[in-house]
């Protein structure tokens, strides 16, 4: 379908839409000729000619205009002929007006249509007859709504591109080289000065908006009992509520618009040529930082006549909190161990048994020794007897005889002879080798 | 002692218990505060108390100045050093040096502010980009954020770029002279406070011809 509607246009495409200037200018000038009843609705032959020779004259095209091949042009979509007795009258195509009428439009809005809230008073309220049911309210939809809401599009539409034009307008009295600079301000402020009536018209509107809304919306519980009914209803409900949330934002963002600018153009008359100036100053700078700067290893570097400047400025520190898992965080007091003081005495008193063992091993060991350098020989088991004798541990003795052979293998004057003679000892249930020992004085 | 309890007078009030030690922290960190978002009730409270002792509380105790400053007649504070010195902010870690790559960016802020006059000063990243890009200095800016002028840059040098402006915006917002609204889609609104830049710089764009004679043909081709 969509596909035979290209093909359509595709070959219609050179009669459908005007191919030059001087088509398009010729029917929006016989539009307006026959609105503004200059000429009747259906017009003569020399009601053309006239009209064909004010366009060229307009274009300054003198007689270049091929009248013949433009007629025939016009006349397959835009214009048609009749003839009555022996006259030709011709007439615009209902298309040809829509279409002129769209253009005029979109190139010169007339701001005095922007004021809605009369339009939409007569077309938009909610009667009582239309809450009846479902089908009078889905009429009132499709009647009243659905064309307000294609008249609010449109014209919120042609604001904002009123504003937005006449915003980048504005810009242009910053510029220098404007003449009578004073004078624009005075005629932009008269045009800002519509443009906010009409905004207010805009709101006005949407104001209004609210009592259609809620009186849409208290009807939900009436259409609720009946499937089919309710979803019909909520979807229109939802379509309406959609529209107005959509629009409520765009007035107001074009509402913002014209009350900054009106008002910074009053703002503007007083200081325009300062800041004309400081604009320019401002730009000028910023060329020179963007000649001179070089960009070092990927940064920016200013040239070296600029100098730095100095902002105040104390970092605040904060300490961070280390991350820790306070489940696995003990307290800072220590553990408690288990203490037994029975079990530390005794362990004092063996440490210090052995210490004692060590000392008298180690002063048996050196008089032994003293012993020997003089030349003696050293008989073990006399100095065993007398060391247990003294020291009443067999302990020592023993740590004493295992002293001297770890003497002897490491001084070489040390001789040691061990015989394997048994020697009984009573006291203790003991029994030695023989041995004995002789320092040999080199 | 006497003068100086008059002068104070505003610190023994409920609003400075509850708005004082912000806005004071603020002020010494580089912030300009202006009637805006968060930084309203702050604005607010400075701008009551600064002529009821805000103003000699910073000049007497840390010879330094709390400014009063406008812009298109929206007023906003930020602390400045005294004509003759840098007062008690002249020690060590009491003062920043403002970044090169900040000062042309602030500047380019600035510039973009006084040219929408009449319109909201709400910019996105589509439109810095216009002006690196398609703007009447694009060579200089490419070969200034790029490195090098090029028909097209590759991800990784557009990312980079990105990153930087949107550090130095992050960092104007703590300075106040930016709010941003959404730094993925890097926008954001500029402030009034932006004028600071112009006042740092007023000497060099007073005399921007001078600057402009001083340079060499070479320096600036």
């Amino acid at each position: 379908m969509e596909r035979e509607i290209l093909i359509s246009l595709s070959n219609n495409f050179t009669d459908i839409l005007p191919q030059n200037e001087e088509s398009l200018l010729l029917l929006v000038w016989l539009y307006q000729k026959v609105e503004n009843g200059y000429i009747n609705e259906d017009f003569e032959q020399k009601d053309l000619d006239d009209t064909i020779e004010e366009v060229a004259e307009f274009m300054q095209k003198g007689t270049a205009i091929q009248k013949e091949t433009l007629l025939k042009k016009l006349s397959a979509h835009f214009c048609h002929t009749q003839i009555v007795g022996n006259k030709y009258y011709m007439h615009l195509t209902v298309f040809a007006k829509e279409m002129c009428r769209l253009l005029i439009d979109q190139v010169q809005p007339e701001l005095k249509k922007f004021e809605l809230y009369h339009v939409l008073n007569r077309t938009l309220p909610l009667q009582d007859e239309d809450l009846q049911n479902i089908e009078k309210f889905s009429h009132w939809y499709e009647h009243n709504f659905l064309p307000a809401q294609k008249t609010i599009l449109r014209n919120t539409e042609m604001l904002q591109t009123a504003i937005e034009e006449k915003i980048s307008d504005l810009r242009n009295l910053l510029k220098p080289e404007i003449d009578n600079p004073k004078e624009l301000i005075n005629s932009f402020t008269t045009i800002f000065k519509e443009l906010e009536t009409q905004t207010i018209g805009l709101i006005n509107t949407l104001d209004y908006k609210n009592e259609t809304l809620n009186k849409i919306k208290s009807l939900k519980s009436k259409f609720s009992d009946n499937e089919e009914t309710f979803n019909r209803f909520d979807k229109m409900q939802r379509e309406i509520d959609g529209f107005f949330q959509s629009i409520d934002r765009r007035i107001s963002s074009i509402n913002d618009k014209i009350q900054l600018a009106s008002k910074r153009l009053k703002n503007l008359f007083n200081t325009l040529k300062h800041k004309q100036l400081f604009k320019i100053q401002i730009e000028r700078f910023l060329t020179i930082l963007l000649k001179t700067s070089k960009n070092e290893r990927g940064q920016i570097k200013l040239h070296n006549s600029i100098e730095k400047r100095l902002i105040p400025f104390i970092q605040t520190k904060f300490v961070s909190v280390p991350k820790l898992d306070f489940k696995n965080i003990y307290t800072s007091e220590p553990q408690k161990q288990n203490y037994d003081k029975t079990h530390e005495d005794a362990e004092r008193k063996k440490g210090l048994a052995l210490l004692k063992i060590q000392e008298a091993t180690s002063q048996w060991l050196d008089k032994i020794k003293a012993e020997g350098k003089a030349g003696s020989e050293i008989d073990f088991e006399q100095w065993f007897d007398k060391i247990i004798d003294q020291e009443n541990n067999l302990e020592v003795p023993i740590n004493v005889c295992f002293g001297l052979i770890e003497q002897h293998n490491k001084d070489e004057n040390v001789v040691i002879s061990i015989e394997q003679t048994e020697i009984q000892k009573k006291e203790n249930d003991l029994s030695l080798w023989r041995m004995k020992a002789n320092i040999i004085n080199s | 002692m006497e003068n100086e309890s008059q002068y104070y007078q505003f610190i023994t009030t409920d609003r400075a218990a509850r708005y004082f030690a912000d806005a004071d922290i603020a002020l010494k960190q580089g912030k300009h505060l202006q009637d805006y978002g968060m930084d309203s009730r702050l604005f607010s409270f400075v701008d009551e108390y600064y002529d009821k002792g805000l103003k000699d509380y910073y000049q007497h105790l840390f010879q330094m100045n709390l400014v009063r400053d406008k812009n298109d007649n929206q007023v906003f504070y930020y602390l400045d050093f005294p004509d003759d010195g840098k007062g008690k902010f002249g020690k060590e870690n009491r003062s920043k040096e403002l970044e090169d790559e900040k000062v042309i960016f602030a500047i380019l802020l600035l510039n973009i502010y006084k040219g929408r006059f009449f319109e909201h000063k709400e910019i996105e990243w589509t439109e810095l980009e216009q002006v690196f890009k398609e703007g009447e200095h694009k060579e200089l800016w490419q070969k200034l954020l790029f490195g090098r002028v090029k028909p097209s840059y590759t991800i990784n040098e557009e990312l980079t770029v990105k990153d930087k402006v949107k550090s130095v915006l992050k960092d104007f917002e703590k300075l106040g002279w930016v709010e941003i609204k959404s730094i993925e889609e890097m926008k954001f609104e500029i402030m009034p406070s932006i004028e600071r830049i112009s006042r740092l710089y007023r000497d060099v764009i007073h005399n921007v011809d001078s600057i402009q004679a001083y340079l060499t043909d070479d320096e600036l081709s």
